[in-house]
């Protein structure tokens, strides 16, 4: 596949032009990290966060692609590598109760949200994803999911949120009691 | 626009300048909206994240290539020629002694240098040409065997002496001195410590004398900051000492197992003296 048939492919939301990069370019990338001192473990991840990325660019039409796909991912993986060392390092010196307190906090917060997520129907799911991970416009996300027009999108978008929200404040209020 | 579309265009970053100080002071006086949006904050990243994840787990559900761990990228056939280069040398060896010819070890110019580590001092050391050169009479320095080397030339070369750490340190001279262009920088070209190179070393020091070349003459000149040593120095590797680190104390020069004191001659051309203090000749052969 070439670089412009990717790039159309993720352009209409096709998530198997990430699978097509993914497997296409594994080895360089991962080489690349594990030469720099990472596992195999760390690598993988951070490729899948680079593709991620390349993803949001292309469909939040952020990009203006003047190389090859493959140099761009790997520019996008050394500059995520490179955080990743500087991250190591900072944990390294900070104290470590008070961040390991910080993150179950949130993670708690954010298993819940997850939850409430899942929770939602199917539609709500896409449109929410589609404004707010995929950066879409209205007048996309309604060509995506086959809405009449945008103002539907943002009415569906606009429910679909109010209900996330009184889903996450019920569940917040409850641990709340709890606490 | 309504509140929370506000709050969605400034958690995504599509404010413009203007709306985002407008929407900042806003948040900055008014706690109720700041809750509000560390709220959607949480919300949104959380929307993300689960889709990120998904995208993850996609992808590490799908086949990938192995991955080599050998930094040195051996393939099988790099692994075959170096078997068949092994047999071949292994051959000749066995050739070479049913033939009763003497196997004689090659001196690389490698061989006399001696790795170390320095602390330089910015003392810099000019190399002067036209020295006056007086002939040496000692039947020590006489007798030294010329062998060949290639060593590499640096003419003119400023060269810095370092601050001796550990008096009882070594002072290592990384080769010797070209016939024809008469001066060479021992050691480094740009007298550049390649940190690469440091290892194997217990030494922690190195003196980089200016040398010139003057066939069976032995000089030196030293003025405390500067060691130039006039003669054919190229036939072995040559050692300087520090026995102390006082500015004006004698260094100590091992040439072909002789040991001879450089003293502070202000610069002027010197005969190369052999070392008759048995106290610090048995202390200079003990390091």
């Amino acid at each position: 596949m070439k670089d412009t048939e990717v790039i159309k492919k993720i352009e209409e939301g096709d998530e198997a032009a990430i699978d097509f990069l993914y497997q296409k370019y594994y080895k360089m990338m991962v080489n690349m990290i594990i030469k720099n001192n990472g596992t195999e473990e760390e690598a993988r991840d951070i490729f899948q966060d680079a593709l991620i990325v390349f993803w949001q660019k292309v469909r939040f039409k952020s990009l203006v692609l003047t190389s090859k796909i493959s140099t761009y991912l790997y520019s996008i993986c050394r500059n995520l590598w490179l955080k990743e060392l500087e991250h190591k390092k900072r944990l390294s010196y900070e104290k470590k109760d008070d961040i390991q307190n910080l993150t179950i906090e949130a993670d708690e917060r954010k298993k819940i949200i997850h939850q409430c997520i899942n929770d939602l129907g199917e539609t709500c799911q896409k449109v929410l994803t589609l404004y707010y991970f995929d950066g879409l416009s209205m007048k996309e996300i309604a060509k995506e999911l086959a809405f009449s027009n945008a103002d539907t999108a943002k009415t569906k978008k606009y429910k679909c949120k109010k209900a996330l929200d009184k889903l996450v404040k019920e569940k917040y209020s409850i641990e709340d009691f709890m606490d | 626009m309504e509140i929370q579309d506000k709050i969605d265009t400034y958690l995504m970053g599509r404010m413009s300048e203007r709306e985002l100080t407008s929407f900042e002071s806003e948040l900055a006086n008014n706690p109720k909206l700041q809750a509000e949006v560390d709220f959607q904050n949480d919300i949104i990243s959380s929307i993300q994240d689960t889709k990120r994840l998904q995208l993850k787990q996609r992808l590490s559900s799908l086949e990938t290539p192995p991955i080599t761990t050998s930094s040195f990228g051996f393939k099988p056939w790099a692994i075959g020629v170096s078997l068949l280069s092994l047999s071949v040398l292994g051959g000749l060896v066995v050739w070479n002694m049913n033939n009763g010819k003497e196997i004689s070890p090659t001196i690389t110019e490698d061989k006399h240098i001696t790795r170390s580590i320095i602390k330089p001092k910015n003392n810099i050391v000019t190399t002067e040409e036209n020295s006056v050169v007086e002939t040496i009479t000692h039947k020590e320095v006489n007798n030294i065997i010329i062998e060949e080397e290639k060593p590499s030339i640096v003419e003119n070369t400023e060269i810095t002496k370092p601050v001796i750490a550990d008096p009882s340190t070594l002072v290592p001279n990384p080769g010797g001195i070209d016939e024809t262009e008469g001066i060479r920088n021992a050691g480094h070209e740009n007298n550049m410590i390649d940190p690469l190179e440091q290892e194997d070393t217990h030494i922690s020091t190195k003196l980089t004398p200016v040398v010139k070349q003057n066939k069976s003459m032995f000089h030196y000149q030293y003025d405390g900051d500067k060691l130039t040593l006039i003669g054919n120095f190229k036939s072995d590797t040559y050692t300087v000492y520090e026995l102390t680190q006082q500015k004006n104390s004698p260094l100590y020069l091992k040439f072909k197992d002789n040991f001879y004191s450089l003293t502070n001659n202000n610069g002027k051309t010197k005969k190369l003296e052999l070392v008759t203090n048995e106290n610090i000749l048995s202390e200079l052969k003990s390091r």
